[in-house]
């Protein structure tokens, strides 16, 4: 037999219709017998139905155009989602995967830097075969005239540039050849780009993926963030209990990890914090 | 126009898989469906339209980037809810640090002439004279403002909007009792904070 107090901690499910028939039927008998009970129920009704009774919400006329202004770009953007039906998605990643094999392959058989700049000047340019003036060979490196092809004068001026050792720093050259030609046009890049940076990573089993330069971890779908500056009580006393956090914290600037139910961002120290 | 009448009869599910391919008609559809019950419950528990319409339009946009990851066991219904829910208890959470209290909006809302309803408000018809439906209202709200914010999402999610306590467990990321427990409290808070001020 339960008291008053415990049976109108059900009421609300009663209300709501949320309780088992059997404690359904145990609180409708005591209510039979209690009319400190069924009046506490009552008012308990009254106030449900007052608020059920309040004006009607509903969004401002203009919500869902604001909306599309609000995702215009993303709009935009979708086209490019609807050539690439998901099908399609095997054979791109076959292709990249090509592509990255394709470059590591040329790393491991490409020529020393040197020799490997002058022959991709030779090849790019296909200069008419001239000889080099005394004068533009003397400005090339000891060891780099006597693999140069014959080029174009301007070819071989852009060939020499590309082999000289220690290109001027743009703010410090001298201001009148920096002036005359920029220096991009004197100095091609001739060298491979640098491999791209990963995107994907595993700490501690977990999975992290960049996107849009945030550091995502597996599972995340763009629920509200707990903000963690790293400069902040918050963020030393979450590492010591977990120091898993610290590797994840060095993915980059900004890191979103699940603990405990709750999406954390590891942001920037306040301080450092772009506006 | 004409992708938005296709769009109608088909169930939530669907659509959800024909944004995934990139159809913002179908996009458009879900929003039409669904976005005065995310605003309602935003509302009542934000109690102000500025913040309601800036957090129902991100949970909406937040919906948009990451329809991919909506995997249809919720409803999705549920699911936009649980997104505004999010969105909603930081944005309190945030105001309460900067020292903003939700009460100043409900007290300008007070402010608003009689029978005029701030953007987005229809009023029933009623009998009652349009000042005392107005005092009314404020007395409903400023006691809804009261409760806890933990307490009010989880009430407003069941009288606003009528969810089950699984459902409302889901969107307050919190056991069933627990929902439960709070609603009880909520109603027998909102009763005495009613009865002090002469409305029951």
């Amino acid at each position: 037999m339960r008291s008053c107090e415990a049976i109108q901690e059900e009421f609300s499910a009663l209300l709501d219709g949320e309780l088992p028939p059997d404690v359904r039927a145990e609180i409708e008998t005591h209510l039979f017998g209690c009319a400190e009970c069924l009046r506490a129920l009552g008012g308990m009704k009254k106030v449900d139905d007052l608020y059920r009774a309040m004006a009607a919400v509903s969004a401002p006329a203009d919500f869902e155009a604001r909306l599309k202004q609000r995702l215009r770009p993303a709009i935009r953007r979708a086209p490019a989602r609807k050539t690439m039906p998901r099908r399609l998605w095997p054979l791109a990643l076959a292709a990249g995967l090509l592509v990255v094999l394709s470059f590591f392959v040329m790393r491991v058989q490409a020529p020393a830097p040197d020799q490997f700049q002058l022959t991709q000047a030779q090849e790019t340019f296909e200069a008419p075969k001239r000889l080099l003036t005394e004068a533009e060979t003397a400005r090339a490196p000891a060891g780099a005239a006597p693999m140069a092809p014959p080029l174009s004068s301007m070819d071989q001026e852009r060939s020499l540039d590309i082999a000289l050792p220690a290109p001027p720093i743009p703010e410090l050259a001298d201001t009148a050849e920096s002036a005359a030609a920029p220096v991009d046009a004197v100095r091609p890049r001739a060298v491979a780009s640098p491999p791209a940076p990963p995107t994907a990573a595993q700490i501690a089993g977990r999975a992290f993926s960049l996107v849009e330069e945030v550091w995502q971890e597996q599972g995340y779908a763009g629920e509200p963030v707990m903000p963690l500056p790293r400069d902040s009580a918050a963020f030393t006393a979450l590492c010591d209990a977990h120091p898993e956090l610290l590797q994840m914290a060095a993915l980059g600037p900004r890191v979103v990890f699940q603990l405990q139910n709750i999406w954390y961002r590891i942001e920037p120290a306040a301080d450092s914090a772009p506006h | 126009m004409v992708l938005l009448k296709e769009a109608h009869g088909r169930s939530d599910a669907d659509l959800a898989e024909q944004c995934r391919d990139g159809d913002d008609a179908a996009f458009d559809e879900l929003v039409h469906r669904h976005k005065d019950r995310v605003y309602r419950v935003v509302y009542r528990f934000l109690g102000n339209h500025d913040d309601a319409r800036d957090v129902a339009q991100e949970a909406f946009v937040r919906a948009y980037h990451n329809m991919r990851s909506y995997s249809g066991q919720a409803s999705m219904a549920t699911w936009l809810l649980t997104i505004a829910s999010n969105l909603a208890r930081n944005r309190l959470r945030d105001q309460h640090r900067k020292g903003r209290d939700k009460g100043v909006s409900l007290e300008a809302l007070a402010e608003t002439a009689p029978g005029v309803p701030p953007d987005g408000v229809i009023v029933h018809d009623t009998p009652r004279s349009a000042a005392e439906f107005r005092e009314l209202e404020e007395n409903l709200e400023k006691c809804l403002a009261a409760l806890p914010d933990t307490h009010r999402l989880v009430f407003a999610l069941r009288v606003f909007d009528g969810l089950c306590y699984e459902e409302i467990a889901e969107c307050a990321d919190c056991a069933e009792g627990t929902v439960k427990s709070r609603l009880n409290q909520a109603r027998r808070r909102l009763g005495e904070c009613l009865r002090a001020r002469g409305v029951i």
